[in-house]
């Protein structure tokens, strides 16, 4: 969320180092994080209808309280290939700017996570396993490496 | 702007309804000018919306609305003939205003002023000409193509000796009725200050006029000439609010002893009219008007409570926010007192007028600058402001402005020496209850022995109680009523305006309760508890209660789509020098809100044709022995499952043997096709068939119609017309109800399912072996009642997987389109059902042969076909 006063502009664009509080999950073997503020809720897998003509890495759509509104599967979106669901599966309801409420299918929720300026490093030109425009930053501290996510671009790809 | 934001939607979303209301009135104008009611409400509307434009500094809709209610208020009081040219000229600024408000609404920034030669000078200019054009000079108005400034001369001449021959007409305008127009100027109105300075020096020359009020009326008018001319004047355009101070002093000093008599002053056209014949001083300012009862319509009454509710409510914030005293709260708070004031006059509440008027007169000096707004004054506004609150209430009970003084408005009139002696406080009526008087009424007791008691009540003296002593009614008579109020007390209906957005949630959530309920009334260990199921079925009734009641949030009456065909018919008739009348029926049924919407395109295509092709030219009726004004009738009605629409003209009729022969010569169809009179009918339809000699500008183009049954069909409806050659034709429109709720039937393909709309099934079967064949090339194609149909797979179209792909062990639809037919196969029929609609929107990417999406009753997404896309995708792949 750009509003946000403390987190600055993403690395990844002019150098500098991004602050702020995110919500991180694991897709496979690595933890990413998104901004806490641009989660509105997070909910056991639902039954996901498929939506015919949609890109490959909409899984579908599912019933939010009423509202029909599309899942992307995170692992598709990282190129990984898709695995049997387990319990600890569960949909991040995000809010995508002018598309509004969409799921982020991830294998599991980890933790908020608070990273300082001094924790986080511009993203590395290669090394990366995912699509770098995607990446806002590489967060660094409890002797981990979680991957701060860009969420406009994660969301481009529907 | 952003402050100012929810005043505005409101405002909005309020200037359309009354925009549309004086639009309705307008049309009732021009059909009988000789009807003032209509004239009355349509006033109102303008006032109304001049008013909300001042409070938001809308310059350009304040000043195109204060011109159009001048203008009405000038036929009203009988200055100004009703032509068709001065209705058409309000016709035409009502339509600039909606566009003006929906230009506010789009948020573009209004600029304070264009001048004369934009679109709002064009029809403020023809306003005012029309304004100024007496009866005896229709001809004389200026046309709007002159030049603005030729225009504005010619204006301000025609100013001069209108006025002067009115002053010498009919009684001189009452000085003080002059200053209210003064008071009522609004910064920088030049042209409404130079009309006020006219009309005052034509009621000096008239009018034996104190000296000193000479003296100031000469002052005043070098201020309004200085002005004109553009040169600097001390003070400003706001000094004149002063000098009318002043002018008012000088008039109260030459009649000291009739003021002193006077309880109540009255500065309003209440007053008498002051005589003509010199010598007499004038007596305007001292004419009393003592608070007595007016009669008055009671939906009147009504609105001017509301509206008062809500002026007072935005007065009041004003006073509590002006701490900084801000000159724009200042201005809000007087403007509020100035509307309430002429409200009132308006519906002769004589009591809220002297309120107001006196109100306005404490605060003009702190909104002219010359006093600050101290802590007295704002305890005085806020004071006002319940004391009018109280009034409001009380006339709402009450019905009139007479009887006792309420509570909350005593102290207050006490101090401006507004009661007569021994006023008491009113005993507090019901609140929320209709007046005593209407329930007597109701029971039978008539209306002037009612009203005749009332004007005598005395203060705190109980109507029904005086009714059974005087006489009138008996004792029984007088329980019942009051009982009857008791019960009445708080069922009155009220409004409240809710977003769209909110209602659709709000289904949303209706929807999913079922649902929900739904899951917990069929789970297996429900029958075991008995006590649980029957709360459970209870419940069950409530919820559904609930859902019904949701879905009727979304209808709408269809008056506002008829009202704008009314519109529609008046023009199209004034285009076309034919009479027309339109007869509205069932305008209170209700129908979705989105199928309003659509409706008005097609409906107002029909209505344009209907005048244009149906009636005939007033001479060729007479000559059929017609009456020379035709018959355009629309209207409403409901059955179970559908609204019907009904477009009857009594015109000319369709010749179906010529619609035939028009539509062979066009090359729509064949020589030789053999029509029943149903289809020729239908021809109509086809995209490029008109029948019109001439292209008029009204229609004629051939692209009407075939736009209409498109839309039509859009909506899930259909078109009929059955017409007789010379007795005129009837189009039928049948609708559904709503578009939210859709039969369906549900379709398994691969563990899939999908809905489609059960209006496009024709049939369903499973082939035998024989009748699918494969076409070399084109995929499997199969016969249907003698047609040969492409089989497509629902599974293909989708790209699904695991569906059953031979035909013959799969269900084949035959699905009906707009170009035609399909055979669908699908795997199974899972069945029937009712679903809610929740459209697709442009963010959710999807295959275009999909119309929507609907919650099933397992609380799972599924998909709505849309037979149309599915073919047009088949077609082109």
């Amino acid at each position: 969320m750009s509003q946000t006063a403390e987190v600055a502009v993403p690395g990844s664009a002019t150098g500098k180092t991004v602050s702020g509080t995110y919500l991180t999950f694991q897709v496979g073997n690595e933890e990413y994080g998104v901004e806490i503020l641009s989660v509105r809720e997070i909910i056991g897998m639902l039954p996901i209808t498929p939506m015919p003509g949609s890109p490959g890495v909409m899984l579908g759509v599912i019933n939010l309280r009423g509202k029909v509104i599309s899942v992307i599967s995170m692992r598709a979106r990282f190129g990984m290939p898709l695995v049997e669901a387990h319990p600890h599966n569960v949909i991040l309801v995000v809010e995508g700017g002018p598309k509004g409420l969409i799921g982020l299918a991830v294998d599991r929720v980890k933790e908020v996570a608070a990273f300082a300026a001094k924790d986080t490093e511009p993203p590395p030109s290669y090394g990366l396993n995912i699509d770098a425009s995607m990446v806002q930053a590489l967060g660094k501290n409890q002797g981990r490496i979680r991957i701060l996510l860009a969420l406009p671009k994660v969301l481009e790809a529907i | 702007m952003s402050d100012n934001s929810e005043f505005l939607q409101e405002f909005i979303a309020e200037a359309t309804e009354h925009l549309d209301s004086a639009e309705a009135c307008l049309l009732e104008l021009g059909k009988d000018p000789g009807k003032p009611a209509g004239l009355d409400a349509c006033f109102r509307d303008l006032h109304s919306i001049k008013g909300g434009a001042g409070f938001l500094d809308l310059a350009r809709i304040q000043a195109l609305a204060h011109a159009a209610e001048h203008l009405l208020s000038q036929m009203r009081e009988g200055h100004c003939i009703c032509t068709s040219d001065i209705v058409d000229a309000l016709l035409h600024s009502v339509s600039r205003l909606r566009e003006l408000v929906a230009a506010v609404g789009g948020g573009e920034e209004p600029s304070p002023s264009e001048g004369n030669d934009g679109p709002d000078g064009k029809w403020l200019q023809r306003l005012k000409v029309c304004a100024q054009t007496d009866r005896h000079r229709v001809q004389d108005y200026a046309p709007i193509h002159q030049s603005p400034d030729a225009a504005q001369e010619a204006t301000s001449r025609r100013i001069k000796r209108t006025d002067a021959q009115r002053a010498v007409r009919r009684s001189v305008v009452s000085p003080d009725a002059l200053l209210a127009r003064i008071l009522a100027l609004e910064t920088d109105d030049l042209p409404g200050l130079v009309d006020v300075v006219t009309a005052l020096e034509s009621a000096a020359a008239h009018q034996s006029w104190p000296d000193a009020a000479r003296a100031v009326l000469v002052r005043i008018k070098g201020l309004a000439d200085g002005l004109v001319d553009g040169r600097p004047v001390p003070g400003g355009f706001s000094s004149i609010y002063s000098l009318a101070g002043e002018l008012q002093g000088a008039f109260q000093a030459a009649a000291p002893a009739a003021a002193n008599s006077a309880a109540v002053e009255s500065p309003t056209s209440k007053t008498e009219p002051v005589p003509v014949s010199g010598g007499n001083p004038v007596t305007a300012f001292t004419v009393l008007v003592p608070p007595t009862p007016v009669p008055v319509d009671q939906a009147q009454i009504e609105e001017f409570v509301a509206e008062a509710a809500e002026l007072l409510t935005a007065a009041e914030e004003a006073v509590v926010k002006s701490g900084g005293s801000s000159s724009t709260d200042i201005a809000a708070v007087f403007r509020t007192f100035h509307t309430f004031k002429s409200m009132a006059a308006y519906l002769g509440l004589t009591r809220i007028e002297a309120l107001a008027h006196r109100l306005e007169t404490e605060l003009l000096p702190v909104r002219d600058g010359t006093v600050p707004f101290s802590p007295g004054l704002r305890a005085l506004a806020l004071a006002g402001i319940d004391a009018l609150r109280g009034l409001a209430a009380h006339v709402r009970a009450q019905g009139n402005d007479g009887g006792a003084w309420p509570a909350a408005a005593l102290n207050l009139a006490t101090r401006f020496g507004l009661t007569g002696d021994g006023a008491q406080v009113e005993e507090p009526s019901i609140e929320g209850a209709p007046p005593i008087a209407d329930i007597l009424a109701e029971v039978g007791v008539p209306r002037e022995v009612i009203s005749a008691e009332a004007q005598t009540l005395k203060p705190g003296e109980d109507l029904t109680a005086r009714l059974v002593k005087t006489g009138k009614i008996t004792q029984a008579q007088a329980d019942q009523a009051n009982a009857r109020q008791q019960e009445l007390a708080g069922k009155q209906d009220s409004f409240a305006r809710v977003s769209t957005a909110r209602l659709e949630e709000l289904m949303n959530l209706v929807g999913e309760l079922l649902i929900a309920q739904a899951m917990v009334a069929q789970d297996e260990a429900l029958p075991t508890i008995p006590r649980l199921m029957q709360s459970v079925t209870r419940q069950g009734r409530i919820v559904r209660d609930l859902q019904a009641l949701s879905l009727g949030l979304r209808m709408v009456p269809l008056k506002a789509t008829f009202q704008k065909m009314a519109r529609a018919v008046h023009d199209a008739a004034r285009k076309l020098n034919k009479q027309v009348d339109l007869k509205l029926t069932g305008e209170d049924t209700e129908i979705d809100r989105t199928l309003g919407e659509i409706l008005a395109d097609p409906l107002l295509h029909m209505i344009r044709n209907a005048v244009d092709h149906g009636i005939e030219m007033p001479a060729a009726r007479a000559k059929n022995g017609k009456p020379e004004r035709g018959t355009v009738h629309l209207s409403a009605s409901q059955t179970s499952d559908q609204v019907v629409i009904e477009l009857t003209d009594d015109g000319k009729g369709m010749d179906p043997v010529k619609l035939r022969a028009k539509a062979i010569e066009k090359g729509l169809i064949p020589a030789d096709r053999v029509l029943s009179d149903k289809e020729c009918y239908d021809l109509i339809f086809l995209a490029g068939f008109s029948t019109a000699e001439q292209v008029t500008g009204i229609s004629g183009r051939g692209v009407g119609m075939d736009v209409v049954r498109r839309n039509v069909e859009r909506m899930k409806g259909r078109v009929e017309i059955t017409s007789q050659v010379g007795k005129g034709s009837v189009f039928t429109i049948r609708l559904p109800l709503t578009t939210a709720i859709l039969d369906a039937m549900s379709l398994r393909v691969g563990i899939e399912r999908f809905l489609v709309p059960i209006t496009a099934v024709v049939e369903a079967n499973r082939p035998h072996a024989g009748e699918v064949s494969e076409v070399l090339g084109q995929g499997r194609v199969m016969q249907a009642r003698g047609q040969l149909l492409p089989v497509v797979a629902l599974g293909d179209i989708f790209s699904l997987s695991g569906f059953q792909p031979d035909p013959t062990q799969a269900v084949v639809l035959v699905l009906e389109h707009i170009g035609g037919r399909l055979a669908l196969q699908v795997d199974e029929i899972l069945g029937l059902q009712q679903v809610v609609i929740k459209p697709l929107d442009q963010d959710t990417p999807h295959h275009p042969g999909l119309a929507g999406t609907a919650i099933l009753g397992d609380g799972r997404v599924g998909l709505i076909l849309d037979p149309d896309k599915l073919l047009a995708v088949q077609t082109s792949t």
